[in-house]
């Protein structure tokens, strides 16, 4: 049940009976490929943000900075 | 015509969610369709939740810059599959202004990676015309599972104008993988004739059939069996 767990913990909400019941070798191998699209997102958005910190015209620059960034 | 199984569809989406190839999401074939379905929202659901903050700010700035720049920058900056993840946050009137801010490709783009729920409040603020414009698009690039998906999503207008930019391949394409609504139904019993027409003229007879069959009560009186009977 290890593989369940995994993925009810990757998920944040528990998995339906049918998934629960599938091997624990699927299991583990989709948990690892949400969590890898997972950091694939954060290091897109890290991307996007910096490009365009860097690349936006400058009158604003300012504007995009203090909404991207707080 | 065989269309992919229902459970084929949702593995290939739930594929599409996690950026790999279908073959390498193994092991879910033998879920019925409903729970791959579920598998897929929530996967969607844990993406979306993760960097939501972020999303929602990338989505304010588009209060604070002009429709224009907005639209310019996140077509130059935002990879679409985030695009789409920030427009399921915009406020409906800033997607209504934006979406004329973007070219059509990046639309299409985007439209593939849109969770169909999370953005029906925005679908809803779009012109009709425009939805019809990226239908065309989607059909271009023979993404009926993706149009498909939105069926059930988009207002009746919209969905005759993502209709009415069907070919009749497109047609019998997409109809084999809808669930049919009274929408559907509407927007079928009302076809324009000119349409019809082109459906009738391009369409080989069992293909006819087939389509007829796919749309049931409301298509057997425009190109149904007895409608073949009558144009000889």
């Amino acid at each position: 049940m290890g593989g369940a767990r995994q993925l009810t913990g990757i998920l944040g909400t528990p998995v339906t009976d049918g998934v629960a019941e599938l091997p624990e070798e699927t299991l583990t191998r989709l948990a690892g490929q949400i969590a890898a699209a997972r950091e694939r997102q954060t290091a897109m958005l890290d991307d996007a943000v910096g490009q365009a910190l860097r690349g936006v015209p400058l009158p604003v620059r300012g504007i995009v900075r203090k909404a991207l960034l707080g | 015509m065989t269309a992919p199984s229902g459970g084929s569809r949702q593995i290939a989406r739930i594929a599409r969610l996690l950026g790999v190839q279908p073959t390498a999401v193994r092991g879910l074939d033998g879920l019925p369709e409903a729970e791959l379905r579920a598998l897929h929202d929530q996967i969607s659901a844990a993406l979306f939740a993760d960097s939501r903050a972020r999303f929602a700010r990338v989505a304010g700035l588009s209060k604070s810059l002009p429709a224009p720049v907005a639209g310019k920058l996140a077509e130059r900056f935002l990879p679409p599959v985030l695009a789409a993840r920030v427009t399921e946050l915009l406020e409906p009137a800033k997607a209504r202004d934006l979406v004329d801010r973007v070219s059509l490709p990046y639309l299409g783009d985007i439209s593939i990676a849109l969770d169909p729920v999370r953005s029906r409040p925005v679908l809803h603020a779009i012109p009709a015309a425009r939805i019809g414009e990226v239908a065309g698009e989607l059909y271009r690039r023979g993404e009926y599972a993706v149009m498909a998906e939105f069926v059930g999503t988009i207002g009746v207008e919209a969905l005759a104008a993502a209709i009415g930019a069907a070919g009749p391949r497109d047609l019998l394409a997409l109809m084999s993988l809808v669930e049919w609504n009274d929408d559907l139904d509407l927007v079928f019993r009302n076809l324009p004739d000119a349409q019809v027409r082109q459906i009738e003229a391009e369409l080989e007879p069992d293909e006819l059939a087939e389509l007829a069959e796919l749309i049931g009560a409301a298509g057997s009186d425009r190109f149904g069996p007895d409608r073949l009977d009558t144009a000889g």
